[in-house]
């Protein structure tokens, strides 16, 4: 219990600084805590999100109060930065109220920086990393003096609140007061304070700072019961009181209609989530039979759809469909009636048995909850808000700003990630899987304006950055995927797409317009499937869908088919079936090719038919190695122009007339092949957000294909070899086959029977070669 | 009559020598100790027997390091790093606390040069540690490697710090310091005792470097310091080992202080092995085991002790693994 009772002082303590004016944290409404599932995010929003929001409030009152003489940051200085309150103050805030000579005011701040200055040296300590926590009686001769020090300083009691005349400072002195008491430890007078003058707070954060502190106080005073009632209140969800079906048992038998049970009931089912005490649900459920007996609940659905959660929680999921449907016919709240809906489809999402029946059972409450998100989302583009605030809103985060209940979005997540995308790729349907991810990303993507200028290709790093303030710029790389959905690790179709984007990146790339099509779900899914996957998706697509569920999941979803043509061209040339990327490619508008991530890096720069390194090579001055690359390229840079050159060199290798021409075709596929598959041209084959195999730095599409691919170049290139017998040509050739033996640390020449001649060249060239690789 | 005569001078020559001892003794130690390095503080049956079994009687407890603080949440110049987690069964606590216990802080040479931001909490801090788990101590180590350039720093911050450390224990604490081989040829810091570090006394980053935590030869140098040191010195002995870890450059990788597995190595050189590449992007190509054996560690404790006498003996460091690699006799002749 002392444990207990010194944690919630400290983050009380911590959280008043810098003065103690400033307070502790404020926290929305309870009902919008109201979830089952919450496990994830069960931690210190109470702490962390809502301290600006009682800073705001009480900047706010003052700044009223001075009837907006000053300005706001004069208010704000004086509030929390001025550490005295002297007659020659500068501070304008503080000089209005002398020039007014309002005393009540005045003596109100006074009172505060004095304290304020008596209690800064113990919260410093506790500020610093040199803290360490230490037990409550063995605090050191200094810090005791301090401890008096603050109960000698502070003259604030309960006369200070009966003779102020202003009804809003008096209300500050209750909480002044509460608070010296139980910064004091003492939890009697603290509570007496706030059961005297509480019922005049009016709801507002001061209200919830003093809730907090009588909480506390009766915390310390062993009334367990008392204290989750009115950590409920403030919706505290901090302390281990809610993972007690004793305490939810005597809060019962004193009111078994508190409002507070909402909310302690889901605290307990989301203790029980993550810290899973068969014990513990056993007692609940024994709890829950017995109001249910009882009947004196009036929400009586509230304990039926608990016991739901906690037998799905403990796999049962046909058993927690069956009380879910017992817990529907019960009265219950229409929060609690909404909960029910959202558990009724999260269970239904992941039930084995239903076969084709499978969508047709999740439609209703699936649609009903996606058109409840698009009108979250409306609301919150009404907001105004950060760029990322907004982005972790939408992610399911609770938002200072929003009384929304975004929840619902976390509902979507589970039902998709948990449910939906497991199943179908169990029973070999991942093009399904597809379009729900689809639908995720499509519903949940930002808001509006900043989605218009993503796909109107205007949205630029630098905008990005902009709406984020100081975020750092990496999030909106990709990467921040993963910082938001590092839980849904099912979701993936390969391993890959839980790994991170390639992180070669230059300072040049941070000024490239974004496209944010390729990133978050359904880019690295599709990007890794098999093209079937994707061309029976895209028949889905175009079909417009089949049943009520497919057709309402593609009207949610992204459908410009540029997108998907783009794509699964890209993987026909993976595979090195030109022909068939081409009837994909040349449905593709440019206009959508100049929106994409890797537009830079499709240019002639990066002419796929020149040999970069042997370019590299002569500005070393080793050797002329000069060849002219297919001139095409350069025209019209492009993966469409890239697959008819490479179909054209293909038929040439066949076809040609002279065995010169037809080495010099195969030599160009060859280097063709290479430099989109493995060299500087890699945007022919990937994109930005591909995932890529950090200790080889090839694309992990790749990967089961390396060898296929390599075995292809050296082929084309045997085949220019023996087609025409010239040195120079022969060197060249040769240095492509060092260019991957190299890679493999094994010397070409081991392989090859050459003419002593030709030896001889080449092994000077490749001792060159070695010697500048080395360099 | 004339045997009265005779006993009242050994009386007065008995007295005065006990005079003189207790004078000496005036900072007593006990003669078997070892340090306890490591950050989670767990003893396995092994540690706790080693205790009883070698009477250890003083334990040098790491409690945390002092380092420039890089975590710009926070305002400290310097923080402490590394804190030993003694959050324990108190069974374990017990097995120290029975015996004396000296609290050590290593301290970094960057973070030394900003001394005067953590002397107050520093003590503090100590004084923190130990109400919180009722460790009674009387003594505390100081650990740095200074040089020169940073002795000054040292030594206001160690004279400074006794009188933090009064304040928060109210009473005296004693402090000692580690002394390193290359810090011998310096003036002591002020201290009431200097435990002479017996080992690091190679490059370990040294692809050509045999030994790095003992070599004999290393120590010879720094023996004609020894005589005239102007402060009592305990000796600590290495009975730690490690792998250090080369790339194919034989370019220094990393200490590693757990086993290889024998089948991932083959032999090279004395004490060099070729790891078998298990991964790829595998950086580790080239390891050397160091261990010292006890021929050489009875060999620097005699050369050192053929200096200046005898002197108590300190172990470095608590680890099963690493001790039991010694056998009794050979941790008794370390002792003794």
């Amino acid at each position: 219990m002392k444990s207990i009772v010194f944690s919630i002082s400290l983050l009380i303590v911590v959280g008043c600084v810098p003065t103690f004016a400033c307070g502790i944290d404020y926290v929305v409404e309870p009902k919008n805590h109201w979830l089952f599932f919450t496990g994830y995010y069960a931690y210190n929003e109470w702490q962390t999100n809502l301290n600006k929001i009682f800073r705001e409030e009480n900047i706010a009152f003052w700044h009223d109060y001075v009837g907006k003489s000053v300005s706001r940051e004069e208010v704000e200085d004086a509030l929390y930065r001025e550490n005295f309150l002297c007659e020659n103050t500068y501070n304008e805030f503080f000089r209005y109220l002398i020039n007014k000579h309002d005393t009540v005011a005045l003596k109100y701040w006074k009172s505060i920086k004095s304290n304020d200055s008596a209690t800064y040296e113990k919260v410093h300590w506790k500020q610093s990393l040199w803290y360490y926590p230490d037990t409550n009686n063995t605090t050191t001769p200094d810090r005791q003096r301090i401890d008096l020090s603050i109960i000698e300083v502070i003259k604030l009691d309960a006369e200070c609140i009966d003779k102020c005349p202003d009804p809003n400072i008096r209300n500050r002195y209750v909480l002044q007061v509460m608070r010296k008491y139980f910064y004091t430890g003492d939890n009697k007078k603290c509570i007496e304070i706030w059961e005297k003058y509480g019922e005049n707070v009016p709801q507002s954060a001061l209200r919830t700072q003093c809730l907090n502190y009588y909480g506390g106080a009766l915390l310390g005073s062993d009334r367990k019961a008392d204290a989750a009632i009115v950590y409920a209140e403030i919706g505290y969800r901090d302390v281990d009181l809610h993972y007690d079906p004793n305490i939810l048992r005597e809060i019962y038998k004193k009111q078994p209609n508190c409002d507070g049970f909402e909310f302690l009931v889901q605290q307990f089912v989301n203790q029980y989530f993550d810290f899973p005490l068969p014990e513990r649900a056993k007692d609940f459920n024994v709890l829950v039979d017995e109001i249910i007996k009882d009947g004196k609940s009036e929400n009586p659905a509230l304990w039926k759809s608990a016991q739901a959660a906690i037998t799905y929680i403990n796999n049962n999921t046909p058993k927690a469909i069956q009380l879910l449907s017992q817990a529907e016919k019960m009265r219950g709240s229409d929060i609690v009636k909404e909960n029910i809906r959202m558990m009724r489809l999260i269970f239904n999402s992941v039930r084995t048995d239903n076969g084709r029946l499978y969508e047709e059972t999740m439609y209703s409450d699936f649609k009903w909850l996606v058109e409840n998100i698009k009108k979250d989302i409306e609301e919150l583009d009404t907001i105004p808000m950060g760029y990322y605030e907004k982005y972790s809103a939408l992610s399911g985060e609770n938002s200072s700003r929003s009384n929304l209940p975004l929840h619902r979005m976390k509902v979507l997540r589970r039902v998709i990630f948990l449910g939906v995308v497991p199943h179908f790729q169990h029973t070999g349907m991942d093009y399904k899987s597809i379009a729900y991810l689809n639908l995720y990303d499509e519903v949940t993507f930002w808001d509006k304006q900043t989605r218009k200028y993503a796909r109107d290709g205007k949205l630029t790093i630098d905008t990005a950055y902009c709406y984020a303030g100081n975020c750092h710029p990496a999030i909106y790389r990709g990467t921040y995927l993963f910082y938001a959905y590092d839980w849904d690790d099912k979701a993936a179709f390969r391993e890959s797409y839980r790994e991170f984007p390639r992180k070669e990146y230059d300072t040049h790339s941070y000024s490239l317009k974004w496209n944010y099509d390729y990133g978050r779900h359904l880019f690295p899914c599709i990007d890794t499937a098999k093209i079937e996957t994707v061309l029976q998706y895209v028949d889905l697509l175009r079909s417009g869908g089949r049943t009520p569920m497919e057709k309402y999941v593609i009207k949610n979803s992204y459908c410009d088919l540029n997108y998907f043509y783009d794509l699964i061209g890209t993987k026909y040339i993976r595979e090195g079936k030109y022909g068939t990327a081409i009837s994909y490619l040349q449905q593709v508008s440019k206009e959508f090719l100049a929106t994409q991530n890797i537009k830079e890096y499709i240019c002639k720069k990066r002419n796929p038919f020149a040999e970069e390194w042997i370019t590299n090579k002569t500005q070393c001055g080793k050797y002329d190695l000069t060849f002219d690359p297919v001139a095409e390229y350069d025209m019209n840079p492009g993966k469409l122009e890239f697959c008819r050159i490479m179909k054209r060199l293909e038929s040439n290798c066949n076809t040609a007339k002279t065995a010169k021409e037809k080495a010099n075709s195969a030599y160009a596929y060859a280097i063709g092949l290479y430099q989109s598959m493995f060299g500087y041209s890699w945007a022919l084959t990937g994109y930005y957000n591909s995932y890529w195999n950090g200790d080889t730095g090839d694309p992990r599409y790749m990967d089961n294909d390396k060898l296929k691919h390599r075995k292809k170049v050296d082929d084309y290139i045997d085949i220019a070899m023996k087609n025409y017998d010239e040195n120079l040509f022969w060197l060249k050739c040769m240095i492509i086959h060092s260019e991957f033996s190299i890679k493999l640390k094994i010397l070409p020449y081991f392989y090859y029977d050459f003419a002593p001649e030709i030896q001889a060249a080449f092994c000077d060239c490749a001792s060159d070669y070695a010697d500048n690789i080395e360099n | 009559m004339k045997r009265k005569r005779w006993i009242t001078p050994i009386v007065i020559i008995a007295v005065l020598m006990t005079m003189a001892g207790c004078n000496k003794n005036e900072y007593q130690l006990p003669h078997n100790s070892i340090y306890y390095w490591r950050t989670n503080f767990n003893l396995g049956n092994y540690e706790k027997d080693f205790l009883e079994h070698h009477n250890i009687e003083r334990v040098y407890l790491r409690f945390f390091d002092v380092d420039i603080n890089e975590n710009n949440n926070f305002s400290d110049k310097c923080a402490p790093v590394a804190s030993v987690n003694l959050n324990t069964s108190k069974n374990n606590l017990n097995c120290i606390k029975r015996r004396n216990v000296v609290p050590v802080v290593f301290i970094t040479t960057e973070a030394i040069r900003e001394y005067r931001t953590f002397i107050d909490d520093l003590a503090h801090r100590l004084f923190a540690m130990c109400s919180k788990h009722e460790i009674v101590i009387d003594e505390v180590q100081f650990d740095c490697d200074w040089t020169s350039s940073t002795r000054n720093d040292y030594y206001m911050f160690l004279k400074e710090e006794r009188n933090a450390l009064k304040k928060y224990f109210e009473k005296d604490i004693m402090l000692s310091s580690t002394i390193r081989l290359h810090q011998l040829a310096q003036t002591p810091p002020d201290v009431d005792r200097g435990v002479l570090m017996c080992y690091n006394t190679g490059n370990f980053k040294e692809f050509t470097t045999h030994n790095s935590i003992l070599d004999i030869e290393d120590i010879k140098p720094y023996l004609k310091y020894l005589k005239s040191y102007e402060l009592p010195l305990t000796l600590a002995l290495p009975t730690y080992s490690w792998y250090v870890e080369f790339d194919e450059n034989r370019d220094f990788v990393k200490l590693n202080r757990t086993d290889y597995d024998d089948r991932e190595l083959k032999i090279i050189g004395d004490n060099v092995y070729e790891v078998e590449q298990t991964f790829q992007g595998q950086k580790t190509k080239y390891v050397r085991y160091e261990q010292v054996s006890s021929e050489t560690i009875l060999q620097a404790k005699r050369l050192i002790e053929g200096e200046c006498g005898s002197l108590p003996i300190v172990l470095y460091h608590l680890d099963s693994t690493k001790l039991s690699k010694y056998t009794e006799y050979e941790i008794n002749s370390f002792f003794n």
